[in-house]
């Protein structure tokens, strides 16, 4: 019955295009001009001939790197858009080339990551667009295999490196990781090939986060464990063993024994003797270790120097870029449904332009923010004023990320949910296996990653200043601060997403996020404001510290980071959520 | 028994949309769900699949509660909502594979399930399309493979030809009767020709009550058919023969142009009275210029019930209810 009928395939495009793309090969054209306008430049510059100095030659070669990318996006002829894609192989060979050649002289090979980066540009917006099966999954493994490979080499460079030197390992890692969402994004999701990509990513991540925390924590406890053995390793050995015995009788024994009896079921001992076994050999391993450990590092002379730094930077570094790793590949490989849903929110983010300019704001003003402490710092030393550990709290305790949090958390939370109540999505979601809680927390993850990674060019600028500098300062309270950031972006994300499901109209689930965020600015105020010491007033101002989150940050850069402030925020973003759920639930309620 | 829908009413405050209604729909069947604009189709449709709440009375779907067990019903469907949402910024096959994840089917078969779904909504070309740049008719079939995907039990379906060409409602229609084989189907529709091209069944809903829910067999059946004839004679002795004809129930008869009068005969039985008539007339001398055999159509009982009151529509549904 089925195959009689003949198909109708509906052949125009349904959305109206332009035929020829007029004004993306204009810009094509004076891109690619502009390319070998500046590199010619530059040439002219390394022969002793320059025309112009050398920074005019490389700017114009990045306009026209940009124009170039431009056309590449928007061009809709097929043979063209193959040449992009060849031009793009050739800047990815080329800068091969060129940093092997540079690196096997001895040389810095940095500079040959230029025309590699754009080139994994130029690939990608080929994949994006062929429709040549053989073709896209070749431009397809290419990005993949840089991903990979450079993944891998700029760990293995981190990991080497000395803490704090100059390392090429942190530019590689992260052009070549950007091949890796390129990657997965333009694959066909579900295929076996972003499956086992996935995999491998995890696996990967795994590793380096073990080898990682096993490498900072190592060493330095083998140095420790030198000292003579302490009162607690005899017992803690003995409480293992007879943890671990009575764990395997409970688990292999006991069962049979208890066959046809019905007061205590064979699974709930077998369940009690693997926890039993599991933390049994944990302390006997520990235990033992520590009681042969002492003799037998001092015989044989290992560790016998403190181990050399290696947790700060380029462990947190590593750990960081894992766990990142992690992420990516479990995004693609995991069959839970909270990690799926959490995808798809975290990747609809990269396809609106809202996104994209809050991403670009806060990078501006990031920038700008660092450029005025920069231009603070020079000042004081010129006049030699002394700095006051620590110093880069003045890159962060101003009005600049107050108010870029206020403005910017209603953008991002303001779609969340009234973009799916608005279209209806949220019916086809919620009359799927899938519960409300996951609904209101895949949203809040996804929103929160991406509220978080908004502040990563801010300390990337931090990084670009220790390493230019060459001279440390107090990271310890970045730390704190970090915290701080964390669990009082989840209370306003939280705050943001429960408005977004009130109202189908994004505006206003924005401008009521927007000013609730302004009420804890004002609290903030009202705290200064109040000066008297008693009665309830004075209550009220300790209230108004508690709940505000500027205090908090403030008192992160004296190195205190108080339990209360982020149990109350991180209570406040389980309230926020819980309602959230309840309004998505309400629907229901009769 | 998939569906089982037991005096179920829904209010909106004051606005009634659902007036305590029952039915039952059987495994395999396919039901064809009708009614006005606002006459409480999507609402009854809402309740199943348990986006929204009754105000009383009881549906099971599968033999889930849907107010009690809504994930096991949820499980146990695949819903494609009239205004068809789907996210645009997502790609069609990629939109496929999310929702085939979301809805648990095993990574073994899930590919193999959503090119079959592709397969069978026609919508293999436009696979790695951006679901924003999709006609109407396109989209309708990513919503209508997503609701494939996890080849449910039950496919319960709100107005899925709206927006398509003819062709592709044709198409869609041929599709629907294939899944019927192996999914048990309630769609609503205003297209009263599609209900009596594919349906078995037939549930007229008219301001939020059944006003109507028989098999298509029994509105085709002969037994309710009439049978028109115009005749030119003397209109009583002519009623007075017709009624004397072997099977007719009665006569009704009013004056037309030119001497002649239209007799509308109502049969019993199966029996086709037509051949009897015209014999009868020429025995009679009586001249004879139509004759033909009414069925009555599903738009008659459809603007029947709705055309008519409330009144006619509570008495209408009463005695289905007593029949049923």
């Amino acid at each position: 019955m089925t195959s009689n009928r003949q198909t109708l395939a509906e052949a125009a495009p349904s959305q109206l295009r332009e035929d020829v793309p007029v004004v993306a090969r204009w810009l094509g054209m004076f891109g690619w001009s502009a390319v070998f306008l500046g590199i010619g430049a530059v040439c002219l510059v390394l022969y002793g001939r320059a025309v112009v100095s050398e920074e005019v030659g490389w700017f114009v070669a990045l306009i026209g790197i940009v124009l170039a990318l431009l056309h590449a996006a928007m061009e809709t002829d097929g043979m063209i858009r193959r040449y992009t894609a060849i031009a793009g192989v050739v800047g990815i060979a080329g800068g091969l080339i060129w940093g092997i050649a540079y690196a096997s002289q001895g040389k810095n090979w940095g500079v040959a990551l230029v025309p590699f980066f754009p080139g994994t540009f130029f690939v990608a917006l080929f994949a994006r667009q062929e429709t040549d099966e053989f073709w896209r999954n070749m431009a397809l493994y290419l990005l993949a295999a840089i991903g990979g490979i450079g993944v891998v080499v700029g760990s293995v460079m981190i990991g080497l490196a000395k803490p704090w030197s100059e390392n090429l390992g942190y530019v590689l890692f992260l052009i070549s990781s950007m091949a890796l969402p390129l990657f997965f994004g333009l694959s066909q999701s579900g295929s076996k090939q972003t499956y086992y990509a996935g995999l491998a990513l995890v696996v990967f991540g795994l590793l380096l986060l073990a080898i990682t925390t096993l490498r900072a924590v190592i060493p330095d406890l083998m140095h420790e464990w030198r000292s003579p053995v302490p009162k607690y390793a005899l017992p803690t050995a003995l409480v293992g063993v007879t943890l671990l015995v009575l764990g395997l009788l409970a688990w292999l024994v006991l069962p049979k024994q208890l066959q046809g009896t019905a007061s205590f079921s064979p699974e709930m001992s077998k369940s009690v003797g693997r926890i039993g076994v599991m933390s049994g050999t944990a302390m006997a391993v520990i235990g033992i270790a520590r009681l042969l450990a002492t003799d037998m590092l001092r015989n044989s002379g290992w560790f016998k120097t403190p181990a050399e730094q290696f947790l700060i930077p380029n462990g947190v570094t590593l750990g960081v870029a894992a766990t990142a790793l992690l992420f990516i590949g479990l995004m693609y490989y995991s069959e839970n449904r909270l990690i799926v849903m959490i995808r798809r929110e975290f990747s609809s983010f990269w396809v609106s332009p809202i996104a994209y300019l809050v991403l670009i704001g806060y990078t501006a003003i990031g920038a700008g923010s660092y450029l005025w402490f920069l231009l603070n710092m020079i000042h004081r030393s010129v006049r030699g004023q002394p700095f006051e550990e620590p110093f880069v709290a003045q890159f962060f305790l101003n009005f600049v990320p107050v108010v870029a949090v206020v403005f910017g958390v209603p953008f991002l939370t303001m779609r969340l949910l009234s973009e799916e109540r608005r279209t209806a999505t949220l019916e086809v979601l919620l009359t799927s296996p899938v519960a409300e809680w996951q609904v209101i927390l895949s949203k809040f993850v996804a929103c929160w990653l991406f509220f978080m990674l908004l502040w990563a060019p801010w300390f990337s600028f931090l990084l670009a200043l220790r390493l230019e500098t060459g001279k440390p300062f107090d990271y310890h309270p970045l730390v704190g601060f970090v915290v701080a950031l964390g669990v009082s972006g989840a209370n306003f994300v939280a705050l943001g997403l429960l408005f977004s499901s009130l109202s189908r109209n994004q505006i206003i689930a924005a401008v009521l996020t927007f000013m609730s965020l302004m009420m804890y600015i004002l609290v903030y105020f009202g705290s200064g404001v109040i000066q008297t010491e008693t009665g309830w007033v004075a209550q009220l101002k300790e209230l108004f510290r508690v709940v505000n989150f500027i205090d908090m940050w403030m008192e992160t850069w004296n190195g205190k980071l108080w339990l209360r402030d982020v149990v109350f925020q991180l209570s406040a973003t389980v309230f926020w959520l819980f309602l959230g759920v309840k309004v998505l639930e309400s629907r229901r309620w009769t | 028994m998939m569906i089982q829908v037991d005096r179920l009413s829904k209010h909106y405050g004051p606005v009634i949309a659902v007036n305590d209604i029952s039915f039952q729909v059987q495994r395999g069947e396919i039901v064809g769900f009708l009614g006005l604009n606002g006459a409480g189709k999507t609402t009854t449709m809402r309740i199943l699949t348990t986006w929204l709440p009754a105000t009383s009375g009881i549906a099971k779907v599968a033999g889930h509660d849907v107010m009690t067990d809504s994930m096991a019903v949820r499980r146990n469907i695949g819903y494609l909502p009239e205004s068809v949402p789907l996210y645009p910024e997502m790609r069609v096959e990629e939109y496929l594979e999310y929702r085939a994840r979301l809805k648990g089917v095993d990574r073994a078969i899930r590919l193999t399930r959503i090119e079959d779904a592709l397969n069978r909504c026609r919508i293999r070309e436009v696979r790695r399309r951006l679901i924003g740049t999709l006609s109407k008719g396109y989209r309708q079939r990513v919503g209508l493979a997503d609701a494939l995907t996890h080849d449910p039990k039950i496919l319960i379906l709100d107005e899925p030809t709206s927006g398509l060409d003819p062709l592709q409602i044709q198409e869609t229609l041929h599709m629907i009767q294939d899944l019927a084989e192996e999914h048990t189907i309630l769609f609503s529709t205003h297209i009263l020709s599609e209900v009596e091209a594919v349906c078995e069944r037939v549930i007229v809903i008219h301001s939020g009550r059944i006003a109507f829910d028989r098999p298509m067999t029994e509105l085709t059946n002969v037994e309710d058919a009439e049978v028109l004839a115009e005749i030119k004679g003397p209109a009583d002795a002519v009623a007075a023969e017709l009624k004397s004809l072997e099977g007719v129930r009665g006569v009704k008869s009013h004056a037309t142009d030119g001497g002649f009068a239209s007799f509308e005969i109502r049969v019993s039985g199966k029996r086709d009275v037509r051949e009897a008539v015209f014999q009868a007339a020429s025995r009679k001398g009586w001249s004879l210029r139509r004759l033909e055999h009414r069925r009555r159509s599903l738009f008659d009982y459809f603007s029947k019930v709705t055309m008519q009151g409330d009144a006619a529509v509570a008495g209408t549904s009463s005695r289905e209810n007593s029949s049923a």
